[in-house]
């Protein structure tokens, strides 16, 4: 059959252009990222859902869902750029290659080239996809045969096919045919990259779960349309709230008309797109629309000089010629590819992109528990590191890539060659036009700064840490970055490799910093591992800093002098061969280069493995665990019952010295003969006495053993008295990990809850555990709170006396009451006491102003004063009311101290609470309730609730710390700002808990260990909470309280401690029904029901007496709840919101729904109701809060 | 002076580009003929630096360059056969950046050299044009004003009058003329009309080898009393050819005209004496060469350069 010419045509261009694209860099480049994601990638893991403990159930790695899940994510990753690139390159190259006029004078037509080159380009992707499958079933299906431990289901092709088709194709042929567009139309290869550049973080952009502000619903429309594959409704519709694994594993897609108008368009778009292209190029093709850019010819100028004249004339010029210096020579190539690039849409692009991801990040950006930050210049700088350096790094590879291969394909190979300007100018030089344009980038998303700190009006608007982060210490990473793409592209002479290569090392960098693998060696661009304080800059790591700088540095000098010698400016005789001589002159030129690498490279490693992350530190406490777990685990040291510490802090060094006695009481019914105590990592040599005589102690990797004389009979004493130095930290971190204790020039943060203060009488049981020796949490029998059980954490309480030097700028706090305080010598000398018994001990030091109320005090830095005053009013207001409802506050004061956010949290220390300047001195305040509200009244719960009460060893006993910590913050927030206030609180903590909750594997409040997961924490914090509001509601508030009081009563001072089922059992006489109170307590602390509501059927009616609202409510969930059923009109007052323009009335009735039923609403009311609400007054956990309502019409 | 010593260039393939060429080029205008593929812009670029050579050397007053080309950078004036420029910068703004990369210096400054050196090549009206918008021949006018900057003592000059009207041809040989008078001015051309009225010595490469080297006019006058012009038929056209006794051909009047050379013995009928040219020479000399390569198998076939 003969095809029609014009389809024949056709066929041509397409398979020329795909028989180019197979040999192009990109398309290898392509196939290698989909091979190393399907390598890398375990679909099982993109399911977050399952049952991690041993048995549990677990999600099958070739379900639709995760197989989904894996394409979307493989596409966004992986596909977009160099779909893109390839693609939109294709007619670019053509102009390169000076074959328009060739093709063009054919008879074939601009639509058929436009429809061909895609054809081909469709074509040549089609089969990297067809190759990427095929990897993919042979991999995932074949896992078990090299002996993966994935779980699979039973295969399917369709599984696979499938989800390819809905999530990758589509996402692959849009990308394709808008750069394809973008080249057609500009013919410009950055402005291809920059449509590249944005659809990647567009397509990010959908995944990064975002605060809620007024842009909400433009966004959302934003996101959901450009939601290329499908990556963003997965994880929105399908993951978000955790639907089992069952469903995982078996459930059919189910799409929503959202989803499918998007791949409507996704699908819709490519073909809008190369319509347009065709259009376009026959318009330019055959010379229509605008002018062409050739012009109307140059009026000749006559015939001038004859020989003689010129000849003067020359000469009258007196030329001469010299090597123009490097520098000079670099100068002159940079102005020529800046003055090139001049009328190029390109880099406006970028930096217009930047610009918007700039403010994106910075108007998004939020702390802890979705607090809205206070912007500071260094924190901004600092915050955006990853922005503008993957902006940039971008911008500089397109960039050179562009730049160095331009002469070759302008053709003036040879008459560059043939000037005295020597290489390293020709590469010097595309570097300083690089720098120029990403110091034009910084400095404009350095203008977005400047603009937003201005219009917050709160911290200063200060050029100089934007000036020292992006300036000075970024400036190595995009020097070694261009050093490494120039390398590329001379060993290369390919700009396309350049490009593959270059997004090889930012997948790579993605992929180390999300596994958390990434190290100070390694961290080329300082992702994730600065921190701006303004109480210390880049602590505690510092040093670390300056050698990770210095070897990208001499990294750049090596990959430089590889691209020199590698450069082409005279082609070499390929049968000539390298020789010896010429490999010893090439050797001879990168040993030093090399050098200037490798030896800030080693010191850097050197330091890492002398510290906390290194080979000897964890050898050392893999030791700790192997010698001593057999002898000393379950060993229960003697009672401490006194700790005196003098304690000098050096914080310039990062050491203290420190001498210390701990008087202990044997409360065992037999003889004591030895004494372990667990010392911390950075402690030098320790000295010991025994009853005030020296003592030798076995140390058996950081346990020290201490044998006594004379035997510790039962309720005997002893005196053990101890002095060290230690350092913290000691050496340099892997990876610049948080750290929430340290002795740092910005500040001092040391407690007994951790090895690094004091010696700690014992066995620690989580020192030397890993994956590799973990077990699984001993089980305790469900009646064993019945018995005495031990404390969950400290030991036996105990007084204390501290004495603490430091200089005298510092400001220091301990636990306690301040009995002295004195300078001498430049050093303060303050003592704490604690005559009332507390189990931890802590010390904060800084450069403090401070602030006191009602016996609350605040130490701040002297400049975070933006939210101290509502932190001293909770904390002053937070002791007031603790001590009216649980027990009297048996101290003077209660202090709280802010420290550098080196780890951003707070700790609830008795007397002292230590607290970092990220969560919640550097947080917005006002339109809501505030983080520093918040946490303050938490942490200020945690004197009652851990240091009052310490619950004892056993599941769910940490419920009675933070649990509980949370539930007091409800009441506080309800008496101090009102229910509104509550209600905010109460919402956020149930959206946090049903965003977390993982439906396999859940336990009941009365079986839960914390540490385990994300979920079973937020269970522990957010739930513990709502369960505790909840049972209010069933005794009344005054019982609670009444019972709250009496259990403390009991329990503080006690040899047993407390478990969740005694706080039960102490509440249960207090219970209105004991009935109800019994099916309570099955079912929210021994079980893990969780209701749904659901409206349906309602009608409004129009009566004589006003309106009637009859509807159906459904428990679609699980749980038997009594709750209120509201037909309201108006808007309710929010706290800190502005006030309702509409005033709120409702009609309600009490509804009592067991799981699956449907209870029938009749609401009568004088109103027009305008919605439906289930439990407005927000008093009862639920699933989807949000779609428990109806809008009635 | 240039000496070149039994130059060697082969590719990968192999195909062989230069096959052990000798050469001294002396301080003036020397022209470099022969046909495409013969090996000529593969020796312009080995003089220029560009390229290596698989063997051989190349010597500038009297030192090795063959693997220092730095040093014939600085005193190079290089026009190549093919090149191109950045099409989004003015003229003025092109030369302004090869000049820098020359490294070229005047006491008026290098804005004041630009400005003349355009004004030389008559591209001032189109000076601070985009390069983009300009005709073949006015880039290749911008080219010749690279390559006579500064103060070069070599100028390579590759093809040079492509797209360029008589008018600005008569030009450029006025102003090569004029530089070769203090300096070496390399011509390589495969118009032998070029070579005849620049040149007062020319070499002759076929196939990477030197055929000869000689000066137009002894290479007129070995050919004196053997070059015979008369009208002719195509038959006697295609007869002629076949003889290799023809020369050239070419229309007059609208009639053939044929030119042929005849050793010995009688003209054909109806031709008359002429003067040889240097385009007869040089034919002659290629139809020889092609005789004698096709009997000796030991002369390879050329590269397609």
């Amino acid at each position: 059959m003969t095809l029609p010419a014009s389809v024949h045509r056709l066929l041509i261009v397409a398979r020329h252009e795909a028989s180019t694209q197979m040999r192009s860099p990109m398309l290898f480049g392509l196939f290698a990222f989909a091979a190393i994601a399907t390598v890398a990638i375990n679909p099982a893991a993109m399911i977050p859902s399952g049952d991690a403990a041993i048995g549990g159930v677990r999600p099958f790695s070739n379900s639709r869902y995760a197989l989904a899940q894996t394409f979307a994510l493989t596409g966004l990753l992986f596909y977009t750029f160099l779909t893109s690139i390839l693609a939109g390159l294709a007619v670019v190259r053509d102009d390169e290659e000076r074959v328009g006029d060739l093709i063009h004078s054919t008879p074939l037509t601009p639509q058929e080239y436009v429809l061909g080159k895609f054809g081909g380009i469709v074509a040549v992707l089609g089969l990297v996809v067809t190759a990427h499958l095929t990897l993919a079933i042979v991999w995932y299906e074949g896992a078990l045969w090299w002996g993966s431990d994935a779980i699979l289901g039973p295969f399917g092709l369709a599984n696979y096919l499938i989800p390819a088709m809905i999530f990758l194709v589509p996402g692959i042929v849009f990308c394709a045919a808008l750069a394809f567009a973008a080249g057609e139309r500009t013919r410009a290869p950055l402005a291809v990259y920059a449509v590249s550049t944005a659809l990647f973080f567009g397509a990010l952009g959908g995944l990064i779960p975002r605060p809620s502000s007024s842009l909400d619903g433009a966004l959302d429309l934003f996101f959901q349309t450009f939601d290329l594959w499908g990556a963003r409704w997965l994880s929105q519709t399908i993951f978000h709230a955790d639907r089992g694994v069952e469903f995982y594993n078996q459930a059919p897609f189910a799409f929503d008309w959202a989803f499918l108008l998007n791949r409507l368009f996704v699908a819709g778009v490519p073909a809008l797109a190369i319509g347009i292209s065709m259009r376009h190029a026959r318009n330019r093709i055959r010379g229509r629309g605008r002018a062409s850019s050739r012009g109307p010819g140059v009026p000749r100028e006559p015939a001038v000089a004859e020989s003689s004249a010129v000849a003067v004339r020359r000469a009258s010029l007196r030329m001469r010629s010299r090597p123009p210096g490097v520098l000079a020579g670099a100068i002159g190539v940079a102005r020529a590819d800046l003055l090139r690039m001049k009328g190029e849409a390109g880099p406006w692009l970028f930096v217009g992109f930047a610009m918007l991801l700039t403010l994106e990040s910075l108007g998004s950006a939020r702390g802890v528990f979705d607090s809205q930050v206070i912007l500071t210049a260094g924190g901004a700088a600092v915050g955006l590191i990853e922005v503008v350096t993957a902006m940039g790094c971008l911008l500089l590879m397109f960039h050179i890539g562009e730049s160095l291969d331009s002469a070759r394909h302008h053709r003036l190979q040879a008459l560059i060659g043939a000037t005295p300007v020597r290489s390293s100018s020709l590469l010097m030089g595309t570097q300083l036009s690089g720098a120029a344009l990403v110091s034009g980038l910084l400095g404009s998303c350095g203008l977005i700064v400047l603009a937003l700190l201005t219009w917050q009006g709160q911290a200063p608007v200060d050029v100089r840490p934007l000036a020292l982060v992006w300036g000075l210490l970024l400036m190595p990473t995009f020097l070694v970055w261009s050093a490494w793409i120039t390398a590329v592209v001379a060993i290369t002479r390919s700009r396309h490799a350049a490009y593959v290569a270059g997004l090889g090392l930012l997948m790579l960098t993605i992929a180390l910093t999300l596994s958390g693998s990434m190290t100070w060696l390694t961290n080329w661009p300082l992702w994730g591992v600065l921190r701006w304080s303004d109480l210390g800059m880049f602590e505690p790591d510092r040093a670390a800093l300056l050698l990770n700088r210095l070897t990208m540095i001499g990294l750049t000098g090596l990959l430089g002098t590889i691209a020199l010698a590698a450069w082409p400016r005279t082609e070499a005789d390929r049968l000539r061969g390298r020789g010896p001589a010429r490999l010893r002159a090439q050797l001879k030129r990168l040993t030093p280069a090399a050098l200037t690498a490798v030896i800030p490279a080693l010191c850097l490693s050197s330091s890492i493995q002398a510290g906390p992350d290194g080979k000897a530190a964890r050898e050392e406490d893999r030791n700790y665990w192997r010698r001593n777990v057999a002898t000393w685990s379950g060993f229960v040291p003697p009672a401490l019952i006194r700790v005196e510490a003098w304690v000098d802090l050096h914080p310039r060094e990062s050491r203290m010295d420190v001498r210390g006695v701990f008087l202990l009481r044997n409360t065992a019914d037999h003889e004591v003969r030895v004494l372990p105590f667990t010392v911390g990592p950075g402690f030098g040599p320790v000295t010991w006495e025994i009853d005030g005589l020296p003592a030798r102690a076995l140390n058996r990797s950081g346990l020290h053993i201490l044998s006594l004389v004379k035997p510790l009979t039962p309720g005997g004493q002893t005196r053990i008295a101890f002095a060290y130095t230690a350092r913290l930290p000691y050496g340099t971190s892997r990876g610049g990990a948080h750290t929430s204790e340290f002795i740092l020039p910005s500040g001092v943060v040391l407690s007994t809850l951790d090895r690094n203060f004091l010696p700690l009488p014992g066995f620690m049981e989580d020192v030397g555990v890993n994956d590799d020796n973990r077990a699984e949490p001993f089980e305790i029998p469900e009646d064993a709170w019945k018995g005495t059980l031990p404390p969950l954490s400290g030991g036996t309480p105990f007084t204390s006396l501290m004495q603490v030097t430091a200089p005298s700028e510092y400001t220091v706090n301990g636990a306690g009451e301040k009995l002295s305080q004195s300078v001498s010598d430049g050093r303060t000398t303050v003592v704490w006491e604690s005559a009332h018994p507390v189990r931890f001990l802590n010390l904060v030091a800084g450069r403090f102003a401070v602030k006191r109320k009602g016996g609350a005090a605040v130490f701040h830095h002297p400049a975070h004063g933006y939210n101290v005053d509502e932190i001293l009013e909770a904390l002053a207001a937070a002791r007031a009311r603790y001590s009216e409802w649980f027990r009297r506050y048996p101290w003077t004061e209660l202090r709280l101290s802010e420290y550098a956010d080196h780890s951003t949290r707070a700790q609830g220390f008795p007397t002292n609470i230590s607290f970092s300047e990220g969560i919640g001195f550097l947080t917005q305040s006002g339109g809501g309730v505030s983080l520093p509200t918040i946490v303050t009244a938490h942490e200020a719960a945690h004197q009652w609730w851990a240091h009052l009460l310490m619950p004892g060893r056993a599941p769910g006993a940490d419920v009675l710390i933070e649990g509980m910590a949370h539930y007091s913050t409800m009441l506080f927030l309800e008496a101090e700002h009102g229910d509104e206030a509550r209600r905010e609180f109460a919402r956020g903590l149930e959206l946090r808990y049903t965003n977390q909750r993982r439906l396999d594997g859940e336990k009941p409040l009365s079986r839960i260990v914390s540490g385990t997961s994300p979920a079973e924490e937020s269970a522990i914090y957010d739930k513990g909470a709502w369960v505790m509001w909840m049972l209010q509601q069933q005794l009344g508030r005054d019982n609670m309280l009444a019972g709250l009081r009496s259990f403390i009563r009991r329990f503080e001072g006690s040899a047993d401690h407390p478990a969740l089922q005694d706080l039960v059992e102490e509440l249960r006489p207090l219970a209105p029904s004991a009935s109800d109170f019994q099916s309570f307590v099955d079912e929210w602390f021994q079980g893990t029901v969780m209701p749904k509501f659901r409206f349906s059927g309602a009608q409004v009616t129009r009566t004589v007496e006003g309106w009637t609202v009859t509807a159906d409510l459904e428990n679609i969930g699980s749980g038997t709840v009594t709750l209120d059923v509201v037909a309201a009109r108006g808007e309710r007052s929010s706290f800190g919101g502005p006030p309702p323009t509409t005033p709120y009335e409702d009609a309600r009735v009490k509804v009592r729904l067991k799981p699956g039923q449907k209870a029938a609403i009749s609401l009568k009311m004088s109103f027009k109701p305008d919605r439906l609400l289930a439990d407005p007054d927000v008093l009862v956990l639920q699933l989807n809060r949000d779609r428990a309502r109806l809008v009635l019409h | 002076m240039i000496e070149i010593r039994d130059l060697v260039k082969v590719y990968p393939g192999p195909i062989v580009a230069l096959a052990g060429l000798s050469l001294e080029i002396p301080r003036g205008m020397f022209g470099l003929l022969g046909p495409n593929g013969s090996g000529k812009t593969t020796l312009m670029r080995i003089l220029a630096g560009l390229l290596e050579p698989t063997a051989g050397a190349v010597f500038k007053d009297g030192c090795d360059v063959t693997f220092t080309p730095e040093r014939i950078w600085t005193r190079l004036g290089y026009l190549p056969q093919d090149f191109g420029f950045y099409p989004n910068l003015t003229g003025r703004q092109m030369l302004f950046h090869l000049l820098s990369l020359k490294g070229v210096e005047g006491p008026e400054g290098l804005d004041s050299i630009c400005s003349s050196l355009l004004d030389q090549v008559n591209l001032r009206a189109a000076a601070d044009l985009k390069v983009r918008s300009y005709s073949g021949g006015m880039r290749q006018r911008l080219g010749i004003a690279q390559a006579i900057a500064g103060d070069p003592d070599l100028v390579i000059v590759d093809e040079p009058t492509t797209g360029l009207d008589p008018e600005e041809r008569i030009r450029f040989y006025r102003l090569l003329a004029e530089l070769a008078e203090a300096r070496t001015v390399l011509l390589s051309t495969h118009i032998v009309e070029d070579v005849a009225m620049l040149c007062p010595r020319f070499a002759v490469i076929r196939q990477g080898r030197l055929v000869e080297e000689t000066t137009p006019s002894a290479a007129r006058a070995a050919l004196s009393g053997r070059i015979f012009e008369g009208r002719a038929s195509h038959d006697q056209l295609e007869v002629l050819r076949k003889s290799g006794r023809l020369t050239q051909s070419y229309f007059y009047e609208g009639r053939n005209l044929a030119r042929v050379h005849v050793p010995e013995g009688p003209p054909p009928d109806g031709f008359q004496p002429s003067p040889p040219t240097l385009e007869d020479a040089y034919l002659i000399l290629m139809r020889n060469e092609v005789a004698a390569a096709q009997s000796d198998p030991s002369i390879a076939p050329g590269p397609p350069v």
